[in-house]
């Protein structure tokens, strides 16, 4: 996973549920922000692409 | 005392229309702010709601999450709610502003400590739901200045015995910090 995903933003996961945040109000970078959560949800999907079997 | 009387008349007018201006700019901003989210939504072909109810949080489980176990029982507001898909994923994105306890970074590894009193705090969150995953609770941010982990009962910082350039670069911290142990690995492909 890049760094820069993260960036000064924090990613919570539990369960099949991910929380992606920043203390800033997200305005003129809110298509990175997306973009940014929407490419951690498909590496930790593919993680358990890779890990389970059947899936 | 005549003069005492208008000056102090003087400096209550002036206070109260600071205060009026800044109320002003706020809602502005604000309506600006609404405006732009809106927009966005519709782009998207997400749902959109502006002033949206914060039992949200509750009805979709993220109660046990770091960030909304840091309420100290008060959400202040919570706003500009677009739902809908992203690529595929149920996808939420939103506006929240709570109450939270006051924390004080310490240079000693391991969580911050938590102090009396309680701070306004604002953030913009997207929630994801994935399709295949049984993640155990975990918090990751980059490691930088003012990136510590804000103290919340019951989570603490995961330590990497193995990994230490994973640390270097991230802090994790968790509510099962064995299980997010087995589940951040190298050869995951989570971290790297």
């Amino acid at each position: 996973m890049n760094q820069d995903l993260l960036k000064t933003r924090t990613l919570e996961g539990e369960g099949s549920t991910l929380v992606y945040y920043t203390h800033l109000p997200v305005t003129k970078s809110l298509g990175n922000f997306i973009d940014c959560a929407s490419q951690l949800a498909g590496i930790f999907e593919a993680g358990f692409a890779d890990a389970l079997p059947g899936t | 005392m005549l003069i005492g009387i208008i000056a102090g008349g003087v400096i209550l007018a002036v206070c109260i229309l600071a205060l009026y201006i800044r109320n002003g700019l706020r809602r502005k901003a604000r309506t600006k702010r609404t405006g732009l989210l809106e927009d966005f939504a519709l782009r998207q072909g997400f749902s959109f709601t502006g002033e949206a109810d914060p039992s949200f949080i509750e009805s979709r489980g993220l109660q046990t999450f770091h960030l909304f176990s840091r309420r100290n029982g008060k959400t202040v507001w919570f706003r500009n709610l677009a739902e809908g898909r992203l690529a595929g994923r149920r996808a939420a994105i939103f506006d929240y502003s709570i109450v939270a306890t006051r924390y004080k970074t310490t240079r000693a590894p391991g969580t911050s400590v938590a102090m009396p009193g309680a701070v306004e705090q604002r953030y913009t969150a997207a929630v994801l739901e994935l399709d295949r995953a049984a993640m155990p609770a975990f918090l990751l941010r980059v490691r930088m200045m003012g990136s510590k982990i804000e103290a919340v009962e019951g989570w603490s910082e995961v330590e990497f015995e193995e990994d230490r350039a994973f640390l270097k670069k991230f802090r994790l911290a968790s509510r099962d910090p064995e299980a997010v142990r087995k589940f951040f690995t190298p050869a995951s492909g989570r971290i790297s």
